[in-house]
């Protein structure tokens, strides 16, 4: 359900009056504001009274209002059961929809919707749903995340940079001039890196920085379990453990450092780990982190026999600042050789995009390809890397030279429709019916061109004029 | 055969039946609905949707085709036409189904689409009208089914009762030849003359003295011995056919020494026959009236009188004329023939409306249409078309019009699927695959793709712009383009846009009881003054422009009440 026609459903239809009057009063509506409900409706999204309502929340409610954010969707009132509900009946099982989610509806309704910083209302469309029950949706909107308190009870500041491990990374580099990674665990092709006609692969993509982070992230997620710590969550709501943990972290401030067990309080209820159950599983929040920070993923920072973590500030795309003469230089063929260990790994996918490499006695070298060069031209024009190559590595110079004057010259338009006009008065009719300029384009000898979405309108005014459109297709 | 003296009769008190439907065009609207559309059998009986029979029964000639499926969720006429078509090989489904589990009784159609063998329908519409009767009077003549004879199964129009199916798996029936009877029978209506009413019974009469084994030989096959060597009772000419008092019993035999023997079973065939075969395809008229057997089941002699057609003796003698087509100055088109003249419909249709449909089509030419064809079918001549079909010159109004028609086809030309090449056109990598010039350097290609494949791999470091479908894509301000580039787009976006707002004043009165807000609101009604109500608020709201009528409303309750306007501040 849109969020307006949720505000509009909810102002109107699902809140009663005493509903209306315990929003005012939770949000601080002057009774003017509540004079009738559609001024009301008006209202309810405004900041007014946001901050403090969200301020009475729980910790839990918190943690539980930045999951919806994450989902950024209605949901329904299974959602918060484990919340409100962690202790079902004996019966639960055998329960309709409306008595399992009774109790769980109240709450939400009275210490959510009653502050006015959740909208609820009944989603008509939803034809699967019999009961009323099933088809009340939830939603936390967007003009409300802004507002919302820090998740975190208890988080350090440091102004340091904390400990980053990239040695496994680096490892997998080597990959390219023949030494296998000792460290990787995740075995077969798919993050094997290599090389396919002089382009740098990873597995059977195009060599890319996200590429090499998705196998961190796959590498970390495998430790985890072969290290057997729990890591899967079947909820339907819940988020998966790792993806819980990087939205988790991402929620600290700059500088902002926390413990695992202040990592665990937010992550259960982001998977909703043990919510329900009397006998709870134990979260091995350090061994995760500890994996995460050997896979580059997180970096750590050991205070008072303490350690602490968060996210990478700079990770795999720092470095690019590095003066390049520390891992290029020019070979006797003048040919670029490459230094795998110093590299930073941004210059590694730019130089995969315009050069062609190879390896000779265990060592990466690059030569430039027009045909990469030019595809790439507008993005690598203002890349600190260029500037160096042209001044530092002639074959690039001479390459790029011939890009710049052969660029834009040679233009293929697709996915576009063209049209030949005889008749005059057609013509000022289109001229006039259509004046955006990216919408039709007049060319020489009666000859337009237009995007696909003017069609009707032009088929509209063709057939209007009393002609027809004669169909070329392309085979 | 020439010897046959049939009895003429005045049909005058007796019921006449003249078959209402038209098959032949039935068929091809059929076939026409199939092929423009997906249409899935049901799963359970493998029938027509209710949806498509709805539709269909909109398109066909029998009249009572939708109250039927409204009364019945079925019809006759549809369902015939349908087997039809697949008899004829025009269309394909599973007609025998599968067994969905061990103990189904029934089969199940899962997803069973017809599907169009246009092949078959091609080969069809290639056969000159002659070749096209024979091929469908033929399929429906050679269908040997005994259980499915006329013996058993009434006609779809007809309303003559069959025998019981009693027995009918032994003796005699199992062996007959059902289609040389049939086409004997058409033979011998052959010898009739067209227009005149002849006694059924004087028909029988004839076959029961010349021909009486037409349908059953003078020398019955002996019965083979059963499974376990056992000889069944020898076989008896009517031994097959029994008549009852009740619908469907079998309690009265019919013994061969019996004097009318013949006319309880040769004749009840034949006036089945008639009301089968002959009167779905338009062959005779029939006149029905009282059984001679009142009490006794199946009718007998009901079918009093049939008269043969004349486009029946034509298609007999192989002189079927050809459909006469004469274009009429208004720019109608008559089409004459005594079939259904599906070859000229079909090339007619498309650029023609219906105005009539009988023995003689009325067709008119639509300038629409005919343009919408030219712009699809570069190589359609519409004069030289109607000059092939029509029988006399075109009328010179309608050849100057169409003339003119043709000019009007490609005043606007699409080019759909092609790209557009800015740059240097006489590189080889273009040069083959330019479709249209423009300008020197501006060329529609087709395969926009490869054209830039092929600049790539000649370094020419090419640009490909892939135009979004809500609008053209600008390009880079360095490209040399006649397209608009980003800069200026970016330009002509800071533009402040002209914005018109309308604005509308309302003017909301509060009452302080439900009682006068019911008052003023008749008034206001009476007044026809458009307001909006709120019954709980008790409040009427009406447009500032309408402040006159609501004024003199206002004066009117100043009658009963003392009245004093304050403004909610």
């Amino acid at each position: 359900m849109h969020t307006s026609l949720m505000v509009s459903d909810m102002c109107h239809k699902a809140l009663s009056e005493a509903d209306i009057k315990a929003i005012c009063k939770n949000r601080g509506f002057s009774p003017q504001e509540a004079t009738s409900r559609a001024l009301f409706e008006n209202f309810l999204l405004s900041d007014i009274g946001v901050e403090a309502a969200l301020q009475k929340l729980t910790q839990r409610e918190i943690s539980l209002l930045y999951l919806l954010k994450l989902k950024h969707k209605a949901v329904d009132v299974s959602f918060f059961q484990p919340l409100y509900d962690n202790q079902p009946g004996q019966n639960w099982r055998y329960s309709t929809f409306t008595q399992r989610y009774q109790k769980t509806f109240k709450q939400v309704k009275q210490s959510l919707v009653r502050r006015g910083i959740l909208l609820l209302a009944e989603d008509a469309g939803a034809i699967d749903a019999n009961a009323k029950m099933e088809r009340w949706r939830f939603r936390f909107p967007k003009e409300f995340e802004q507002f919302l308190p820090s998740p975190f009870k208890d988080t350090v500041t440091f102004d340091h940079l904390g400990e980053f491990n990239e040695s496994l990374v680096r490892d997998k580099l080597l990959e390219i001039v023949g030494q296998r990674s000792s460290s990787s665990r995740l075995k077969g092709k798919q993050y094997y890196i290599h090389l396919v006609n002089g382009q740098l692969r990873l597995g059977d993509k195009r060599f890319l920085v996200s590429h090499l982070q998705d196998w961190q992230k796959d590498e970390w997620a495998f430790a985890i379990r072969e290290s057997k710590v729990k890591h899967t969550v079947s909820k339907t709501h819940a988020l998966p453990l790792l993806e819980g943990i990087t939205y988790a972290l991402a929620l600290l401030k700059a500088q902002e450092w926390i413990t695992p067990q202040e990592l665990s309080v937010l992550l259960k209820v982001f998977t909703f780990w043990s919510l329900e159950s009397k006998n709870e599983v134990k979260l091995d929040a350090d061994k995760i982190c500890q994996v995460g920070w050997q896979w580059g993923r997180l970096i750590k920072h050991v205070a008072d026999n303490q350690v602490y973590y968060r996210l990478p500030d700079n990770n795999l795309l720092a470095g690019t600042d590095l003066d390049p003469a520390h891992y290029l230089h020019l070979t006797q063929t003048q040919t670029l050789a490459l230094n795998l260990h110093l590299i930073p790994y941004q210059s590694l996918e730019y130089l995969s995009r315009v050069a062609d490499m190879k390896v000779l006695d265990q060592q990466l070298e690059a030569s430039p390809n027009l045909v990469k060069m030019g595809r790439v031209m507008a993005s690598i024009q203002s890349h600190s890397l260029t500037a160096w190559l042209q001044e530092n590595a002639p074959t690039f110079a001479e390459a790029m030279k011939t890009i710049n004057q052969r660029w834009g010259k040679q233009i293929v338009h697709q996915d576009l429709l063209i049209a030949k006009i005889k008749d005059l008065s057609l013509k000022v009719a289109l001229q006039k019916a259509i004046t955006a300029p990216n919408q039709i384009i007049f060319l020489p000898q009666d000859f337009i061109a237009f995007p696909r979405q003017q069609l009707k309108t032009i088929e509209k005014l063709v057939n209007k004029s009393g002609h027809v459109i004669k169909w070329v297709q392309a085979e | 055969m020439s010897d046959i003296k049939l009895t003429p009769i005045d049909v005058a008190g007796l019921d006449i039946f003249t078959n209402p439907c038209q098959l032949r065009k039935d068929l091809h609207t059929f076939i026409d609905y199939i092929r423009s559309r997906q249409v899935k059998r049901s799963h359970r009986n493998n029938n027509l949707s209710k949806t498509d029979l709805r539709r269909l029964a909109k398109l066909m000639t029998d009249s009572e085709a939708q109250d039927h499926i409204k009364e019945y969720g079925e019809s006759d006429w549809i369902d015939y036409i349908d087997w039809l078509a697949l008899e004829l090989d025009f269309i394909y489904y599973d007609s025998e189904g599968v067994y969905a589990g061990y103990s189904s009784r029934e089969p199940s159609f899962p997803d069973n689409y017809i599907e169009f063998q246009a092949d078959n329908y091609e080969k069809f519409l290639a056969l000159s009208l002659a070749e096209q009767e024979h091929w469908l009077l033929e399929r429906l003549i050679n269908d040997g089914n005994s259980s499915a004879s006329e013996f058993f199964s009434p006609g779809l129009l007809g309303r003559l009762n069959g025998f019981s199916h009693w027995g009918g798996a032994l003796g005699v029936l199992p062996t007959l030849d059902f289609p040389e009877a049939r086409w004997f029978l058409l033979d011998i209506l052959n010898h009739c003359q067209s227009g005149i009413w002849f006694t059924t019974a004087s028909l029988v009469q004839y076959l029961k003295n010349k021909h009486p084994y037409f349908l059953i030989p003078q020398k019955l096959p002996s019965p083979k011995p059963d499974r376990w060597g056992r000889s069944p009772a020898p076989t008896t000419r009517y031994g097959n056919f029994h008549e009852s008092k009740h619908d469907w019993g079998h309690e009265i035999d019919i013994s061969e020494s019996d004097p009318d023997a013949f006319e309880r079973v040769e004749g009840r065939y034949v006036e089945r026959f008639l009301e089968n075969i002959p009167l779905t395809l338009h062959y005779v008229d029939l006149a029905y009236g009282e059984s001679q057997s009142k009490n006794l089941n199946p009718s007998l002699n009901a079918l009093c009188a049939f008269r043969v057609s004349e486009r029946f003796l034509q298609l007999m003698r192989g002189k079927i004329p050809a459909p006469k087509v004469t274009v009429q100055p208004n720019f109608e088109i008559h089409v004459e023939s005594a079939f259904y003249p599906l070859n000229a419909l079909n090339r007619l249709g498309p650029l023609t409306n219906i105005v009539a449909a009988d023995t003689v089509t009325i067709l008119k030419l639509d300038q629409k249409k005919v343009t919408t064809q030219l712009a699809a079918d570069e190589s359609l001549d519409v004069i030289k078309l109607l000059q092939d079909l029509s029988a006399q010159k075109l009328p010179q109004n309608v050849l100057m019009e169409l003339e003119e028609w043709t000019g009007h086809s490609d005043v606007f030309t699409l080019y759909d699927g092609f790209g557009l090449f800015e740059g240097n056109a006489k590189l080889p990598a273009v040069t083959d695959l330019i479709v249209e010039d423009i300008t020197p350097t501006l060329k529609i290609v087709r395969a926009p793709a490869s054209v830039f494949v092929r600049l790539e791999e000649t370094e020419q470091v090419p640009l490909l712009i892939s135009h979004p479908e809500n609008g053209l894509k600008p390009l880079p301000d360095k490209a040399k383009t006649i397209f608009v580039k980003k800069s200026k787009l970016a330009a002509k976006a800071k533009k402040k846009q002209a914005l018109v707002l309308k604005r509308e004043t309302a003017i909301t009165l509060h009452f302080p009881t439900p009682e006068i807000l019911e008052e003023y609101r008749r008034a206001m009604v009476r007044a026809r003054c458009p307001i909006t109500v709120d019954k709980n608020k008790h409040t009427l709201t009406y447009a500032e422009q309408h402040q006159t009528p609501a004024k003199a409303a206002l004066k009117a309750m100043q009658k009963k009440y003392r009245i004093k306007i304050e403004d909610i501040v």
